[in-house]
């Protein structure tokens, strides 16, 4: 079946793709927002048994700040902690109302599922927001909106646009890239129970080897990842396509984006393969041993495409940051 | 059933407002009768009751303060509180040194604290983690309903001191926040709710008190805790919304659907 690029499993990417697409002259297409923002690189591993909760596990004002800003946005952050004050419940409600003046829908966190959505209307007279998540649609209560039990009343708001280049855009995407692969990302609170980047791929090889992934909670990650990967190699293949050969920067994207996506290749097709042993929702059986080990033995192909092709990325980062000269007479 | 707390609440209000100005004072326990009608909810009993013994009150609190306007404030909260735990008073002929022990607790939280919270203190003494109470709206811990109704209570003291004139309607203000926070707690929830946070009775003497497990009693509080939590931030949304209507803002915006995700 033809992958459709309109579509994906990171929620996060959906709602930002959505949302900055109510600006007028908006050209990001999803490939573009997953690559730019890094989400197509990201991994996110519960270290006890790959729970589901993983893909959306990551500090979410930090990371879609990051995304908005290297995509061209200033945004706005609401993240009251539970239990919310009332004050910073109206203040909240007052973003989100603000943001869909300007004509922006805010993104927002379990609005009807425990993913990222978006509120793209508001009627004070019913009390209501009308959001739209991955799972439904429809309208969501302003109370029951506000009524978070633990964590964060998260909304994150489209503000100004302040466009920048493309090669700004990429630099900023491959300094994430690099961090979060490298685990080197601001990790919060999640660090002691998640395990990001290439350290992901260890800590899901040693739940299965212990036998003890939560079927549901793997499935639901194999899903996410692999899609990601696949928007990944999707992402570089369109860098070498779109970019064209005038100068230096142009020559040398194109040239370390195509040979990352051979190892992004690799990687995205070993995560197939482990998709289709632990199919979701069912999450087939990690119990029996001679699945886990497969699965453990494509993870490692997994891994190791990725720690090539980061190589190669972070050979670009470091080029983007600083140009090498376009002409050397030595 | 009626709901009897509102009575008493404006009949409370009421009682402070009429007998700021008395002069009489009395050593004598009041007529056990008395107490005991107040506590049936009779409102002109209740009057009675702080006309009496207002000045007393007063004393008691200035000897500990040394400050009259400060001493008027803890009064003025001692007598809510009387007001609302005098349901709890078992034996009708020991008001006076109940009220004494109320209005002495007051004096002594607001004294415990110096510098910057110097006229704070803590809606109850069993709050024992937080030495201070909540100053901002930020600051409040809205799981805990002891720093809510602190909050109330200074919140609508800080407007007491810019609109002087009104204070005693200030009063009321508080009293009817909460009056709606209660208001969504079902009869017996909100008889060991305030037990817990107006009478400042341990958990297991409720037990006692209700002949309930003392477990049931703290899944109660914890329930009711989040009741009133959940309602104050109805009541809030509702303000928001109302406020906006009369600011004119646009009451209804719909953008047009995002696609599919």
């Amino acid at each position: 079946m033809e992958k459709q690029w309109n579509r994906t499993h990171t929620s996060a990417a959906s709602a930002i793709y959505g949302a900055i697409n109510y600006g007028k002259d908006s050209n990001f297409s999803l490939v573009d927002v997953m690559g730019l923002t890094g989400h197509a690189f990201r991994i996110n591993i519960d270290s006890k048994e790959v729970n589901v909760a993983g893909p959306t596990m990551f500090p979410g004002g930090y990371i879609l700040r990051r995304n908005l800003c290297n995509l061209g946005f200033i945004s706005c952050l609401a993240d009251a902690e539970a239990p919310v004050p009332p004050e910073k419940v109206t203040q909240t409600i007052a973003l989100i109302q603000d943001s869909i003046n300007r004509g922006y829908p805010a993104i927002a966190f379990d609005l009807f599922v425990p993913e990222f959505g978006l509120i793209y209307g508001y009627d004070d007279e019913a009390q209501v927001f009308h959001a739209k998540d991955p799972v439904n649609s429809g309208t969501v209560s302003y109370e029951k909106f506000s009524d978070v039990r633990s964590g964060v009343l998260f909304v994150t708001t489209i503000s100004e646009q302040l466009p920048h280049s493309k090669y700004e855009q990429l630099r900023m995407a491959l300094d994430m890239i690099v961090d979060h692969t490298l685990g080197r990302e601001w990790n919060h609170i999640f660090k002691d129970q998640y395990r990001i980047g290439l350290a992901g791929y260890d800590a899901w090889m040693n739940v299965l080897k212990q036998r003890k992934a939560d079927p549901y909670g793997q499935a639901f990650n194999v899903m996410v990842i692999s899609d990601a990967r696949e928007f990944a190699v999707q992402f570089l293949k369109e860098l070498e396509r779109n970019w064209t050969a005038d100068n230096i920067v142009e020559r040398t994207v194109r040239k370390l984006a195509s040979e990352a996506a051979i190892f992004y290749q690799q990687t995205a097709d070993s995560l197939i393969e482990i998709r289709e042993l632990f199919p979701f929702p069912e999450g087939g059986n990690p119990q029996d041993p001679a699945i886990s080990d497969r699965a453990i033995s494509l993870l490692r192909t997994a891994k190791q495409g990725e720690e090539e092709g980061i190589k190669l990325q972070e050979r670009l980062l470091h080029f983007m940051k600083a140009y090498h000269s376009e002409v050397w007479i030595y | 059933m009626s709901n009897p707390i509102i009575t008493k609440e404006e009949l409370l209000v009421r009682s402070i407002m009429l007998t700021n100005q008395t002069n009489e004072t009395t050593n004598i326990s009041p007529p056990t009768e008395l107490v005991e009608q107040a506590r049936a909810g009779d409102q002109d009993a209740f009057s009675e009751l702080v006309r009496l013994h207002r000045k007393k009150a007063l004393g008691w609190a200035e000897s500990i303060t040394k400050d009259s306007f400060l001493a008027e404030d803890i009064v003025q909260d001692a007598l809510i509180r009387a007001f609302l735990k005098l349901g709890t008073l078992m034996d009708a002929k020991k008001f006076l040194p109940w009220l004494r022990q109320i209005v002495r607790n007051q004096a002594y939280m607001k004294m415990r604290r110096g510098g910057p919270y110097k006229h704070e203190q803590p809606f109850s003494l069993f709050t024992k983690q937080k030495e201070a109470g909540p100053l901002y709206a930020e600051q409040v811990d809205w799981s805990d309903v002891d720093q809510i109704l602190f909050y109330l209570s200074r919140s609508s003291r800080e407007q007491a001191k810019q609109k002087e004139p009104i204070a005693s309607l200030l009063r009321a203000e508080i009293m009817d926040n909460i009056r709606s926070l209660l208001h969504c707690l079902t009869e017996k929830e909100r008889r060991v709710f305030e037990a817990h946070f107006f009478g400042e009775l341990a958990p297991s003497d409720i037990a006692s008190l209700f002949g309930m497990q003392t477990a049931n009693v703290y899944n109660l509080l914890s329930r009711s805790k989040r009741k009133v939590q959940k309602e104050r931030i109805r009541l809030s949304i509702n303000d928001y919304v109302k406020e906006r209507a009369r600011a004119k803002l646009p009451s209804k915006q719909i953008l047009a659907p995002p696609p599919d995700f």
